[in-house]
């Protein structure tokens, strides 16, 4: 993911401030009639140059080096936050190492061109944050301290995108996501693969957020500065062994779906209403809804299609995307086809694997899966739970449950939920509360 | 065996010519090649008389060769094996093929009505399973097809009827083939509402079973005009080759399911039927159940 550029938001008034001072001190006005643009007229300072010029130093490049071939794999940024030589990155820049450290190790190239390797010390996988540390110590480096932005302050990004060498990006604070799973902030600007792990900072240079994600188009997303500052005070001096690593990596996803899942479906669930079934829809203000209906007019059939998701995604490893939650409600009905055909096309939308979890065989266990016609209330179902494992991870599973709706005389209803990086006694839970609420009410 | 000469006098001589007591039509034989002789002891003596390629024993060239119950003696390109009148031979075999209860099947009027079950019952089912607007037009023209599918896979077992009894029994052939289209649509359908009632895996396996028990009856009906074979036999070969079938298909499926998926398992097919009638367990029982569920995933992990 690239990361953004974060521009501080208070220190736009200085600039404009500085601009109106030194306009008003270097230079008498000229006398309106004649205005000539001659070529020693002095330029007003640039704010985003003095930024550059004060804390380039407290940027590096991390680089993730391949030991066979002594070349790099990944490039990212990262900032200084310590005097020790203390580095605060993303941890998907470095997360090659964490999973293959016999394979890669990560180095930190300074300002200066100094290049150091990079010793794991601590990383946050749900706010993709690392703690790295250098030997050598840095001339300055940033706090963590939490700093009061306003939106629309301006920010300025850096880092090292496209390896293209030590850059800042300017671009706007528009406030932290208000329907997320994981936090972030909105920063409008651009920002691109390299900058991930880089500081977003106010003009004189307080860390709002860190570089995590860009969806193109100046819209990108930093990490809050509190939860670095968080990394940092828990960890320990000492490189941690990969080992550790990896189950501290379990442990605070298993830690974090327990606390997101806790709530889910166990109060009254918001629901709607379509074709005569009552379904549930944006269980949590994290979830976010579309609708449509996705067939022609032309066809001989409608189907009606309402599908919920979390719009962000944990990053595990390279090939290994956990940490989603979808709903899908999918509703088929016909005016020309009789019962037969009806549920031939029932089926085929039933089995159709709409939508299959990435994964490679050394991340997860294939699928197993159990179908059953159950009973609830006035409606009976086909339900299908299928169930893989992390291979790594201790205690964490993908869930997908896909139920159909049994009987003639009703519209067709597919249901299928998706959960991923889940423990198998909340996806029971969930399982169960998803088809207490699905009723039929015509 | 090509032939056998039954001697009764001797002196009796082998040859080629007309004269021979025993004629051999073989370009490599002598005119006058030998002569079967009983000595005064009572044994049987075959003795070369001066032919071109001689006799022939186990290989080697031999003057003359006394025989005992099963000596094979070579003349030219000619084995003659002596045998004894007391020698046992096999009872006659059954010709499984005159048996009359198949008459019924080669008739015209069975033909017609297999293949008409047959198609009603292809065009009934791709009908069923259509889920896009079809006119009666392309329902015709599957059928036609159908129609084509089943007189080429007729004619290529008359063929090989043709060569093994000599007979084509194109009609008799027509009319196995369209039965047993008729009955695996029928057998497919009733299979999936039971499936669908009872989604479990012996149940699924139970229906496979039968379907192989239909491949079997398949090959049986037809092995019956295309062999002499007696019905247990014919029951024994079309058995052993299904099986063998199924056997090369399940060693084929165990190695694809080791294999990794990103893909879930197919949930099963969905048929009309009143709500009503499907049985159904508690969402209690049914979440319970699950955690078997968990076990076999965990044991995927090593």
């Amino acid at each position: 993911m690239p990361p953004l550029p974060a521009a501080t938001a208070r220190h736009a008034r200085f600039p404009a401030f500085i601009a109106v001072l030194a306009l008003g001190v270097g230079r008498p006005a000229p006398a309106p009639a004649q205005q000539e643009f001659t070529e020693d007229e002095p330029s007003l300072p640039s704010v985003t140059a003095t930024v550059f010029r004060r804390f380039a130093d407290r940027v590096v490049k991390i680089e993730v080096v391949e030991t066979g071939s002594a070349g790099k794999a990944s490039v990212g940024s990262g900032f200084f936050v310590g005097p020790d030589g203390e580095l605060i990155t993303n941890y998907h820049v470095i997360a090659d190492v964490v999973h293959e450290p016999e394979r890669y190790r990560a180095e930190a190239v300074q300002h200066d061109g100094q290049r150091v390797p990079a010793a794991l010390v601590a990383v946050d996988v749900v706010h993709d944050l690392a703690l790295v540390r250098v030997a050598t110590s840095p001339p300055s480096f940033f706090g963590l301290r939490e700093t009061p932005v306003e939106q629309g302050a301006r920010l300025y990004s850096m880092g090292h995108p496209a390896d293209l060498g030590l850059s800042i990006v300017e671009g706007t604070y528009n406030g932290p996501l208000r329907h997320t799973l994981y936090e972030r902030i909105h920063f409008t600007g651009s920002l691109n693969p390299g900058m991930s792990g880089g500081p977003a900072i106010t003009a004189s240079g307080r860390v709002v957020g860190i570089n995590v994600a860009t969806a193109g188009n100046q819209l990108s997303f930093l990490v809050p500065t509190q939860r670095a500052a968080e990394l940092l005070a828990g960890a320990g001096a000492a490189e941690d062994a990969p080992g550790n690593l990896i189950e501290t990596i379990g442990r605070q996803m298993r830690d974090y779906q327990d606390a997101y899942l806790e709530a889910l479906f166990e109060d009254s669930v918001p629901t709607v209403v379509i074709d005569g079934y009552r379904l549930p829809t944006e269980p949590a203000t994290f979830f976010n809804c579309w609708a449509d209906v996705t067939t022609f007019d032309e066809d001989p059939y409608t189907i009606r299609e309402h599908h919920c998701s979390t719009d962000d995604y944990l990053f595990i490893s390279r090939d290994h995307f956990s940490g989603i939650l979808e709903i899908d409600h999918e509703l088929i009905t016909s005016d020309e086809f009789g019962r037969v055909r009806f549920f031939s096309l029932y089926s085929t939308e039933f089995r159709a694997s709409h939508r299959a979890l990435d994964g490679s065989e050394t991340d997860v266990t294939a699928f197993r899966c159990r179908a059953s016609n159950v009973r609830r209330l006035n409606l009976k179902f086909r339900a299908a739970f299928c169930v893989r494992r992390y291979r790594r991870f201790e205690g964490l599973y993908d869930v997908v449950f896909k139920l159909a709706a049994l009987g003639t005389g009703r519209p067709g209803l597919v249901s299928t939920l998706t959960m991923s990086g889940v423990s198998f006694e909340n996806a029971q839970r969930v399982v169960r509360r998803y088809l207490e609420s699905i009723t039929w009410i015509e | 065996m090509r032939d056998r000469f039954r001697v009764t006098s001797f002196p009796a001589t082998i040859g080629r010519g007309y004269a021979s007591d025993v004629i051999l039509d073989d370009a490599y034989v002598s005119p006058q090649h030998a002569r079967l002789v009983i000595t005064p002891e009572g044994n049987v003596v075959l003795e070369d008389l001066g032919s071109t390629n001689g006799l022939r024993v186990a290989g080697s060239r031999v003057p003359r060769a006394a025989l005992h119950p099963g000596a094979q003696v070579r003349l030219g390109h000619t084995t003659l094996r002596f045998a004894t009148p007391d020698t046992p031979v096999a009872p006659a075999l059954h010709d499984g093929l005159t048996d009359p209860r198949l008459n019924t099947v080669r008739s015209k009027r069975s033909a017609v009505v297999a293949l008409l079950a047959g198609l009603a019952a292809f065009v009934l089912w791709s009908w069923g399973e259509s889920i896009e607007r079809i006119t009666a037009a392309d329902l015709v023209g599957e059928a036609i097809g159908v129609m084509a599918g089943i007189a080429m896979w007729a004619g290529v077992w008359a063929l090989a009827s043709r060569l093994a009894v000599h007979r084509f029994e194109f009609l008799a052939h027509v009319t196995v083939a369209s039965t047993a289209v008729a009955v695996i649509f029928v057998y497919t359908e009733l299979g999936s509402y039971v499936q669908f009632l009872i989604p479990a895996p012996a149940v699924a396996a139970a229906v496979a079973i039968g379907g192989v028990a239909w491949g079997a009856a398949w090959l049986y009906g037809h092995l019956s005009f295309a062999s002499r074979l007696t019905p247990h036999r014919r029951f024994a070969w079309a058995t052993s080759i299904t099986v063998g079938l199924l056997v090369v298909g399940w060693v084929l499926t165990l190695a694809e399911q080791e294999s990794f998926s990103v893909f879930t398992d197919d949930p099963g097919v969905l048929k009309p039927v009143p709500a009503g009638l499907v049985p159904a367990r508690s969402v209690d029982d049914y979440v319970a159940e699950l955690a078997e569920l968990k076990a076999e995933v965990d044991g995927l992990v090593d």
